[in-house]
């Protein structure tokens, strides 16, 4: 009788232990979603997801710009958005001159599915402001609960809360949850499709996850691309799947690319990387091979230099070395793999650009470690048949 | 004559299983028809090429460093406390230091005109402010010692900063490869060794004027003789000399020497001479540097710069301090890569088997999070030292499970549950087995173990064939026999 109740004593006391660290990391993460709502780092591209919403509506160039300038009248960024403080020419221009502003708009128009949310949260009544901040948010709360879910297959409550806690602050993720861009957006639906895929054998929901991560940001194109190649080779899809994932992730490209009406990745570079264009569509660039390898040397020294990434390649090499599995040896491989060829067309040295391997890589050394942080026996073994 | 190549191999607890695979020399390219001296040397000339690799991107990151360095504000107040020692007027001293970095290219950033910065500009402007300054640098006696010597031997003051910080980015290189060298393979050791010093708080402080790369160098030196060598005393020296660079160095060391007690690596005796040392050291260099005191160098590092500390009185609020705890502890979680080096730190804690590694990564955990508590700085510089220990007491912690040779990553299978790590090339390992399990075996044992080790000698890792020549020659079992082997095995 003593012994039984000294067993459900443990049971319960057990149970509780798991339930306040499933508590605690609730509270994290509702407390970093409330912080990223009330404090969203309102961006210039704001005006430009703005704008390009707006245009669906309008061809009035001044409406435009009018309705995007006068929703970020209330914000504590306000005068940097307007380039006064500190001071930008450019923003000051594209400020003033409605001309000016809607020849940007086809550097996020490319982006369609994430202006779409972004419009159809504003149609329920959000300022456009709160709706991308919400874009963004929700997209942070649904990486963390990811990352716990998938920790969590592997490992007990508390390990998961540590990782999952540690993982989604770390810089790129959290400030992508802030900032009034896609990348959050981007990064859980290429998670959930690799989650799809690596542990619930759901390879159709997987790819068609990817291909939609397309519609936030074409260029994830490469890390899809590479994907899929990848996921073939390891035979989690056969040749058909692979061909039709394959022929819809470039048909997808290219309507974004007939409809979206982008510039040139001439026009691109050169605004991104060299110096911001006024009137990109006026102008005419020539990106010289010398001015490329000179400025994807100097992005790349930066963002070795400067970010995380070189520790990211430095986990990533030894999940490699260490994972049992061949399916997440091959992923975490071909997620280093993709953001290389992703820096060679679009050599940018900004963090955010780097999330996918930022949250796929220390996750993947953490379950390739998971061996010694197993929470029950026999698990590993059930995972592997 | 047939070859032998090891397709795979395992273990259990019973046993040793290798598959051979029977091979042609001529369908290798004649492969086992090289002699075995030319064999030899190219095996060792291609043994070198990562070490060589390494050292070149070392060597190429050091010339970076030293032709580049990042002049911060600090150069001036080091020059300054140098200039120090040899008169009291303060205007000397301040046109000696403002003297020293006519030349460089940041001088409009130092002196506070582009971009402009009031405080800058008011102490490059007043010599009185900038002499208050001073005792800020000053507690760093080692540091200034350093750059006096090289001064006088005709550097300048940006150039001894420059050469104090690259050659211990230096010596911390060759530190680096030696250490994981130990444990891992030449091209495992090339990768990991790389993509740690390049990552950004290390090679960052190779380049600035500060103490912190000498203070990391030493601290690995200091950790990498306590963990890997038996000169503990030579160590804990090491330690007492980082003091002397960074007095705020005390609370790790304090915690290394009660942990080196814990380990019995020291005698009480010992631990109390070193933690005594540590002391004296400490009050030295607070009685003869003449620092300020604690709040107000909290002032001035994290509220706001004081341009006449000497002359300010400051209280620091518990208010105050919690709320600069917070902003600061957030600031740096979310602009820093902090939190997926405390990631590798936990995992390497949890998996080490080495009860030293684990102690000391759990000491380093603590003393970063408790020098954050007094001295809550959001520059990432201040927490190299768990940017280095940590990635690689986990490299370490995993060496068991990590390929011994390439191709082991990459191969098509699932591995067995059994195989615990032990890839297809682990052949040293599994030599190293058969050698404890033969003894207790008779004749036809000892053929099979001759097999495994034939199987061997097809890799070309030095290392992997002298091992093996040593077992045969132990066993002197020249035959081989090429089939699926299975080895009992205890």
């Amino acid at each position: 009788m003593r012994q039984q109740f000294a067993s459900t004593s443990d049971f319960a006391g057990r149970n509780a232990l798991r339930l306040a660290s499933v508590l605690i990391y609730v509270l994290i993460i509702g407390g970093l979603t409330v912080y990223a709502l009330l404090r969203p780092n309102n961006y210039w591209d704001m005006l430009g997801y703005m704008g390009v919403v707006e245009s669906w509506h309008s061809s009035d160039p001044h409406a435009i710009h009018d309705v995007a300038y006068s929703n970020i009248q209330g914000l504590p960024e306000y005068k940097m958005l307007v380039g006064i403080d500190p001071v930008s020419e450019y923003n000051q221009r594209v400020a003033a001159d409605s001309f000016d502003f809607v020849q940007q708009l086809p550097i996020y128009s490319i982006k369609p599915l994430y202006c779409m949310v972004a419009s159809a949260l504003h149609r329920i009544g959000l300022s456009y402001t709160t709706a991308l901040t919400l874009i963004s948010v929700g997209s942070f709360v649904g990486v963390a609960l990811l990352a716990w879910f998938w920790f969590r297959q592997y490992l007990d409550e508390w390990w998961c809360t540590v990782s999952a806690t540690l993982l989604v602050v770390s810089p790129p993720i959290y400030t992508a949850g802030r900032f009034a861009t896609p990348d959050a957006l981007e990064l859980v639906l290429v998670a959930l499709g690799l989650y799809a895929m690596l542990e619930r054998s759901r390879a159709a929901a997987g790819g068609v996850l990817l291909i939609l991560a397309i519609w936030v940001r074409p260029d994830a194109l490469i890390v899809v691309e590479v994907l899929f190649c990848t996921l073939l080779y390891l035979k989690k899809i056969d040749f058909w799947e692979w061909g039709t994932f394959s022929l819809l992730t470039l048909f997808t490209y290219g309507v974004i690319r007939l409809f979206g009406g982008p510039y040139s990745w001439g026009i691109f570079f050169y605004h991104a990387f060299v110096g911001p264009l006024m009137q990109p569509a006026n102008v005419t660039v020539h990106v010289t091979p010398r001015m490329f390898l000179l400025i994807s040397a100097q992005n790349a020294w930066t963002l070795v230099k400067s970010t995380s990434v070189a520790l990211v390649f430095f986990m990533g090499v030894l999940a490699i070395g260490l994972h049992r599995r061949r399916s997440y040896r091959f992923i975490t491989a071909a997620v280093l793999v993709s953001e290389i060829l992703h820096f060679l067309p679009f050599p940018s040295y900004s963090n955010r650009f780097y999330m996918v391997s930022t949250f796929f890589v220390p996750l993947s050394l953490v379950l390739a470690c998971s061996e010694s942080l197993l929470k029950k026996p026999g698990a590993r073994e059930a995972k592997l048949q | 004559m047939l070859g032998i190549i090891v397709e795979k191999a395992w273990s259990t607890r019973s046993e040793v299983t290798v598959k051979v695979r029977l091979t042609c020399p001529a369908a290798t390219g004649g492969y086992f028809t090289m002699p075995e001296q030319h064999k030899r040397v190219a095996c060792q000339i291609a043994g070198l090429a990562p070490a060589v690799l390494y050292f070149f991107v070392a060597a190429a990151l050091a010339s970076y460093a030293f032709l580049w360095p990042s002049n911060n504000w600090d150069v001036l107040p080091y020059a300054g406390v140098i200039a120090s020692w040899q008169t009291s007027d303060a205007d000397a001293i301040h046109r000696d230091a403002y003297a020293s970095i006519g030349g460089l290219p940041e001088y409009a950033v130092l002196v506070g005109t582009g971009p402009v910065s009031e405080f800058k500009h008011d102490i490059f402007s007043d010599s009185i402010h900038f002499v208050q300054q001073l005792p800020f640098y000053s507690i760093k006696p080692l540091y200034c010692l350093l750059l006096a010597g090289l001064h006088r031997l005709g550097f300048s003051f940006p150039q001894s900063m420059a050469i104090t910080s690259v050659c211990s980015f230096v010596i911390l290189c060759v530190l680096t490869w030696f250490w994981l060298r130990r444990y891992l393979t030449q091209s495992q050791s090339m990768a990991f060794a790389a993509l740690l010093v390049i990552s950004p708080p290390i090679y960052t402080v190779a380049r600035l004027a500060s103490p912190d790369a000498l203070g990391l160098m030493l601290f690995a030196l200091a950790l990498y003789l306590f963990l890997e060598s038996s000169h503990v005393v030579t160590g804990a020296t090491i330690l007492l000399v980082t003091l002397w660079v960074r007095p705020d160095s005390l609370i790790l060391t304090g915690f290394l020497f009660c942990v080196l007690l814990l380990l019995k690596k020291i005698d009480f005796a010992e631990w109390f001479t070193f933690c005594a040392m540590a002391l004296l050291s400490y009050c030295v260099i607070r009685v003869f540097a003449g620092p300020y005191s604690w709040s107000v160098l909290f002032h001035n590092s994290f509220i706001a710069a004081l341009t006449a500390p000497g002359n300010a009185i400051v209280k620091v609020t518990p208010q105050t301090y919690f709320f600069t705890i917070a902003q600061n502890g957030w600031t740096l979680l979310k602009s820093t890569s902090l939190t997926l080096v405390f990631l590798m730190g936990l995992l390497a804690l949890m998996l080490h088997r080495r009860r030293s590694y684990r102690f000391m990564t759990a000491t380093i955990l603590l003393s970063e999070i408790l020098h954050f508590v007094m001295y809550p700085s959001i520059e990432h510089r201040f927490y190299t030292l768990s940017t280095f220990f940590f990635p690689l007491s986990l490299v370490l912690a995993c060496k068991k499970y990590l390929p011994r040779q390439g191709r082991c990553a990459w191969s098509t299978g699932e591995m067995s549950n059994d195989s615990l790590g032990m890839k297809e090339v682990e052949a040293e390992a599994l030599g190293t087995k058969v050698a404890a399990f033969e003894p207790r075996y008779s004749g036809s044992s000892a053929e099979r173990t001759t097999s495994l080790l034939e199987a061997t000698s097809n890799y070309s890792d030095c290392k992997v064939q002298s091992r093996c020549r040593t077992i045969r020659a132990k066993l002197a079992v020249p035959t081989a026999s090429a089939s699926m082997t299975t080895l009992p095995f205890d």
